[in-house]
């Protein structure tokens, strides 16, 4: 029993000192409402966005370079995500504003609805983000 | 060592002014990754007719209803597709020849992707018509349009081009379908190709006659008014004639 409880800790422990995430910065500004922060993505049908995604841990220190990050819309049909194309070994300034170790992603709204965006780092689901994709103006 | 970095800035200002200038018709990506390209699908695109004073294609909004081409060049090699970010917006019609037919009025972003990767993205404006504007596309002829009235010698011809207007009178590009109604063929021989948004009107005998343009529900009236050679009017010398030739002729009445 005692044994039990001793790994129920160890394993809690673990799981809060794993609970990373991501930091986002926008590389573009759209025509019209295109925010995409930790906690809420919100855009209009038809806009699209850029931005970096830095993973960091619970104090919001930067993880190490090599961490992957996967942003996954549940409906693709909603929010479309696509990876930006950059070569961090190569450190080209085709985007100034990433650093090695970023990710960047290109976000747009499909079509009206809310979905969410998972995250994925290092291969662990970290976070869920509620979206919302809006018709022009109604943001 | 002063005068070679001169040199290399010298040899970089070209090279930009050099890239600017290959492509009139480029606009460069909101990440700076490369340079989206217009093209006409076909001759009715306002675009391709000289009307833009200027301005890039993608920069002036695109009407509601007309079909483009868009295709991406990235700084370094390679090309990549060219998606609309949201199909309820903009349609690709033609992943082949990239084309696209606008839908909805408003912005949307055009994003050019490799294999699943965004390379970089653009966003271009939608806007309904509001109107048409017709314009004389030489004025070589001697005939005047004024006031969507033109005046012709019997034996001119003239060409009169058709562009498809917002609701502050500017160009919207984007290849639409221009329908021209007859004129009284005793007055005037019009000649209309159905892909281009250009009639050419030969003046035949004195008289007055009124045909129109239309694109969707939108419609222009134009009147023509003809008189005999030699009784002043609009003056100018004669036109080449002979206005037949290729084309489909117009189509029926208004």
């Amino acid at each position: 029993m005692k044994k039990t409880l001793l790994a129920a800790f160890s394993l809690l422990a673990i799981g809060c000192a794993d609970n990373n995430r991501v930091e986002f910065e926008h590389l573009t500004s759209a025509p019209g409402t295109a925010d995409v922060f930790e906690d809420e993505i919100q855009i209009e049908e038809g806009l699209a966005v850029a931005v970096v995604a830095k993973p960091v841990d619970d104090d919001r220190e930067r993880l190490e370079l090599d961490t992957e990050v996967v942003l996954v819309s549940n409906d693709e049909q909603v929010l479309g995500i696509a990876r930006l194309e950059y070569d961090a070994d190569e450190q080209d300034d085709r985007a100034e504003s990433m650093q090695r170790g970023d990710w960047g992603f290109v976000i747009f709204g499909r079509s009206v609805g809310n979905t969410v965006v998972e995250v994925f780092i290092d291969g662990e689901r970290e976070q869920e983000i509620p979206a919302m994709v809006e018709e022009a103006g109604l943001l | 060592m002063r005068r070679q970095r001169w040199m290399l800035v010298g040899v970089l200002a070209v090279a930009a002014c050099d890239f600017i200038g290959t492509d009139p018709n480029g606009s460069q990506g909101e990440l700076g990754n490369g340079v989206f390209s217009y093209s006409c699908v076909n001759g009715s695109d306002a675009a391709c007719d000289g009307l833009m004073a200027g301005a890039r294609p993608l920069d002036a909004p695109i009407a509601v209803g007309s079909r483009f081409s868009v295709s991406f060049q990235a700084d370094e090699a390679g090309s990549a597709r060219v998606e609309a970010a949201s199909s309820n917006h903009i349609e690709e019609v033609s992943a082949r020849l990239d084309t696209f037919v606008a839908l909805r009025e408003g912005a949307t972003a055009l994003l050019a992707m490799r294999a699943d990767l965004a390379v970089d993205l653009l966003h271009v404006q939608v806007a309904r018509i509001d109107q048409l504007r017709v314009e004389e596309l030489s004025a070589q002829s001697g005939s005047t349009l004024s006031l969507d009235r033109l005046t012709m010698v019997v034996g001119q011809t003239t060409t009169l081009v058709a562009s498809a207007r917002g609701e502050g009178g500017e160009v919207l590009v984007g290849a639409l379908e221009y329908v021209w109604s007859a004129p009284d063929a005793s007055v005037v021989d019009a000649t209309a190709d159905p892909t281009d948004n250009e009639i050419t009107i030969e003046a035949l005998a004195p008289g007055s006659t009124t045909f129109t343009v239309t694109v969707g529900e939108i419609e222009k009236e134009i009147t023509v008014e003809v008189s005999a050679e030699g009784a002043g009017g609009a003056g100018g010398t004669g036109g080449s004639g002979g206005a037949g030739g290729s084309g489909g002729g117009v189509g029926g009445g208004s």
